[in-house]
């Protein structure tokens, strides 16, 4: 076929031993858009930043025009022409969008004094350049004041004001884009594809690879699966190819199900953009499981279910009666916890013991009379609370951040269970933990129901959503689009509700 | 569907510049209310008289300004100022030529400014914490090299040029020219230079500066370097004028410093700032201790009129901070 501009083979990539590419390739045609896809954590975004300098790689090698090169930063990557749009777009919100541009190379008169006229007619150059997409930018306004769509347009610019350019990546590029904004992006793309440049899309999006995209390769579990002509390939043939894992994590974890009454309805939840009409309702001894891609709006939702950020409408009800929740002390007063997402900056006190962790959410149950902290209770709530999960630790006045990250997350997961709240929402609670640490989530998740309570359970790990949910609620783009019984379901049934909006 | 609403330029005036104006506005109206009060306020004397007295602050001002812009600030500059005082006074008794002795005292500055500088860019210390440290450091320096006593320098007439020296036969004298100067000079640096261009950038976004290729300790140590030697200078441009070294004369210099930058439009969290209206923010602080004085508010009271003057200042332009 047609010439290729740049090859990476056999790409090796570990982070503390955690291997996240395992010998992957690509090659990229000039005047081709190509896409690397998979699911979250499958490696694209890793391969994208070893070829842009981002990251260094562990072995492999990259060729560009049949050379072998080498590229340790991104200073390396640029002297190439290989640039990139990254997803935190680096940009000077108190700079002017022509500085933006140029940064370091502003041009400078014969005496070293910057020369302001200049600079504003080359940033005028470089937006003629990019055409209508570009027409409206002001480049004398400053950054700041501009949307994040303009914010990628100067990104952009900055590749095609360095001349050199011959390879440009966008990683996930449209995640905080507005449609209309989205649009302009694809007619920029196209056109700087039909200049011979060639392009790399990382997105895992179908809909927007099949609008934009010419050839598309399919990464799983950081191994490389194949690449595709975009004519010749189905949404069907990339989602079987993106997924395809073993269940046998779960198989201990068997329970018998008492589903009792509603504990928990949320009712046309909205909030902006982040996820509209969305309803849930859990019941007692059940684990719902909430799916979606990153983006999805899940956390959003949780969020707002919790009091932590503001809802535009919506209502609750929990075990029937209506409440209304402003913030986390509502809600924990009416009985829901919340593991959340991140948890070393939301869900520990770092620098506080394990103990004050263990105890911080339900300090009413550690006081006396007078509200003042009882010794002998807290000991014993929090002894309670070690027994819980196997904690390794030097015993409750060890601080949390001398913690591994499975054993900061048993401690979170075991404050909430202390509490004895109805609800459990988790956020991605295995994330980031090893296998015997997940295990154990799962067995306190499935204990907590078998004392009729009920679990939310938000993941973006097919294997664990269908492994121990009774149901799986699946969003995409602020948008319910499936509510499953976790009965004979497949991988392939449950993601192909997370692509479509 | 080529749609790009977001991508269209204000015709507005941007908030910032409204800010601007607001500040103006308020300067304005200070002068012209205490003008009304007093019939010599806006005299030509008293002009003078306010400029001079400005020209200390204005130049510990450009420091924080310049540092602010980085996305840090100096808290020693006031003792920085007392201690260059100090030395310049001493030395001279000593019988050192006096410009000799005004060299070695700027070098106070700069000995302060780099130890703040390096803590900050090396040991990962805030600017807080790195400064007021210099600056207690530093008031262990004046109580021992005064014993907190202030002593005259009226025998040496070469010690008063710096802050008295009539220029071109006017009542201006060369604290006004010196601020002037240095005002311009610093404008100049911050919107023409590259080094001016650096200040925003790392101030603005750290990690994309550093990113971009730029060098970011050097941007800062320079900073504070600068900040110190400016505030020695403004040190003995007050002792100087007083004609007496007084041992505490920075006082609260390094705030009312930081204030007349806010007020100017300064953010505490780096990356914006105009110098020029700084300056205004100067002229503010300076003509309201002088409007006070003549209009007979007591010193006492002067400090609470002062603070509700920068609330007002502050909160009306504020309302863009949403």
């Amino acid at each position: 076929m047609s010439e290729i501009i740049l090859k990476a083979e056999n790409i090796v990539k570990s982070f503390f031993g955690n291997r996240v590419l395992d010998h992957v390739q690509i090659e990229l045609q000039p005047g081709k858009v190509h896409a690397l896809c998979g699911e979250n954590g499958a490696g694209k975004s890793t391969l994208l930043k070893i070829i842009t300098g981002l990251y260094t790689k562990d072995s492999g090698t990259i060729y560009m025009d049949g050379k072998e090169i080498t590229v340790n930063s991104v200073a390396d990557a640029k002297k190439y022409g290989i640039y990139v749009v990254p997803q935190e777009m680096q940009i000077f919100w108190n700079l002017s969008v022509a500085e933006n541009i140029f940064l370091n190379d502003i041009p400078m008169t014969r005496l070293g004094i910057m020369d302001w006229k200049r600079l504003y007619k080359n940033a005028e150059q470089i937006k003629a350049k990019l055409g209508q997409a570009a027409a409206k930018i002001n480049v004398r306004a400053k950054a700041g004041s501009l949307s994040m769509g303009a914010w990628q347009m100067i990104e952009i610019m900055r590749a095609v004001a360095a001349e050199n350019v011959r390879v440009l990546a966008f990683d996930e590029p449209t995640s905080s884009l507005s449609e209309s904004e989205v649009e302009v992006l694809f007619d920029l793309i196209r056109q700087l594809r039909d200049r011979g440049i060639a392009i790399v899309y990382v997105s895992h999006k179908l809909k927007e690879i099949f609008a934009i995209c010419d050839q598309v390769s399919v990464f799983r579990d950081g191994r490389y699966i194949g690449t595709r002509d975009i004519e010749n390939t189905s949404s069907n043939e990339l989602v079987s190819m993106m997924i395809g894992r073993n269940l046998n994590l779960f198989d201990g974890v068997k329970r018998e199900k008492h589903i009792g009454e509603e504990l928990l309805r949320a009712e046309n939840y909205s909030h902006g953009n982040a996820y509209r009409n969305v309803s849930l309702q859990v019941r007692s001894g059940e684990i719902l499981g909430l799916y979606g891609l990153v983006g999805a709006g899940r956390t959003e939702l949780i969020r707002g279910i919790f009091g932590l950020d503001k809802i535009d409408s919506g209502k609750l009800f929990v075990k029937g009666k209506q409440v209304k929740i402003k913030n986390p002390q509502d809600a924990i007063r009416c009985g829901i916890g919340l593991v959340p997402e991140d948890r070393r900056g939301e869900g520990l006190m770092l620098n506080a013991s394990l103990k004050w962790n263990l105890s911080m959410a339900n300090l009413a149950a550690v006081v006396d009379k007078l509200g003042n902290i009882h010794k002998k209770k807290e000991n014993a709530y929090v002894n309670r609370g070690m027994e819980i999960f196997s904690v390794k630790s030097t015993g409750p006045n060890q601080k949390a951040s001398a913690l591994s990250g499975g054993n900061q997350q048993k401690i979170v997961m075991a404050k909430w269970v202390l509490a004895d709240c109805d609800v459990l929402i988790v956020d991605e609670p295995t994330r980031g933990v090893d296998v015997g640490a997940k295990a154990e989530m799962y067995q306190a998740m499935s204990d907590l129901t078998a004392q009729g309570k009920a679990v939310i359970m938000v993941s973006s790990e097919l294997p664990e959503i269908l492994g121990i949910c009774d149901r799986i609620m699946v969003m995409c783009e602020g948008q319910v689009t499936a509510q499953l019984k976790n009965e004979d379901l497949t991988e392939e049934d449950v993601i192909r509700y997370a692509f479509s909006a | 569907m080529k749609t790009g609403k977001k991508l269209k330029p204000r015709r507005r005036l941007t908030s910032d510049q409204r800010q601007y104006i607001i500040v103006v506005v308020v300067a304005v109206l200070i002068y012209a209310f205490f003008s009304i009060k007093s019939p010599y306020f806006l005299r030509w004397r008293n002009i003078v008289a306010i400029l001079v007295a400005a020209a200390p602050l204005g130049l510990v001002t450009i420091a924080e300004c310049s540092l602010l812009t980085c996305g840090e600030w100096d808290m020693s500059c006031g003792n920085v100022a007392s201690v260059a005082g100090i030395v310049w006074g001493l030395l001279t008794i000593s019988g050192m030529n006096v410009w000799l002795a005004l060299a070695i005292a700027l070098c106070v500055g700069v000995v302060s400014g780099s130890i703040i500088g390096l803590l900050v860019s090396y040991c990962n210390m805030t600017a807080w914490m790195a400064s007021y440290g210099v600056l207690m450091i530093l008031q262990t320096f004046i109580y021992v090299l005064t014993d907190g006593l202030a002593f005259s320098m009226s025998k040496y007439s070469d010690f008063k040029i710096l802050g008295q020296l009539k220029l071109f036969g006017t009542d201006l004298t060369l604290p006004i020219l010196i601020m002037a100067v240095l005002f311009v000079a610093m404008f100049f640096v911050m919107k023409f230079t590259r080094f001016g261009r650096a200040m925003f950038m790392v101030g603005g976004n750290r990690e994309a500066a550093i990113n971009a290729g730029i060098n970011v300790p050097l941007i800062k140590i320079t900073n504070f370097i600068l900040s110190g030697v400016l505030s020695a200078l403004a040190g003995c441009m007050f002792v100087s004028r007083s004609g007496a070294v007084q041992p505490f004369v920075g006082g609260q210099w390094a705030m009312q410093a930081i204030a007349s930058s806010i007020v100017g439009g300064c953010s505490l969290g780096g990356g914006k700032s105009n110098l020029g209206m700084a300056f205004v923010g100067v002229l503010i602080m300076s003509g309201l201790s002088n409007g006070l004085n003549m209009i007979g508010v007591s010193p006492f009271y002067q400090y609470m009129v002062t603070g509700l003057a920068l609330f007002i200042a502050v909160l009306i332009q504020s309302e863009r901070r949403k």
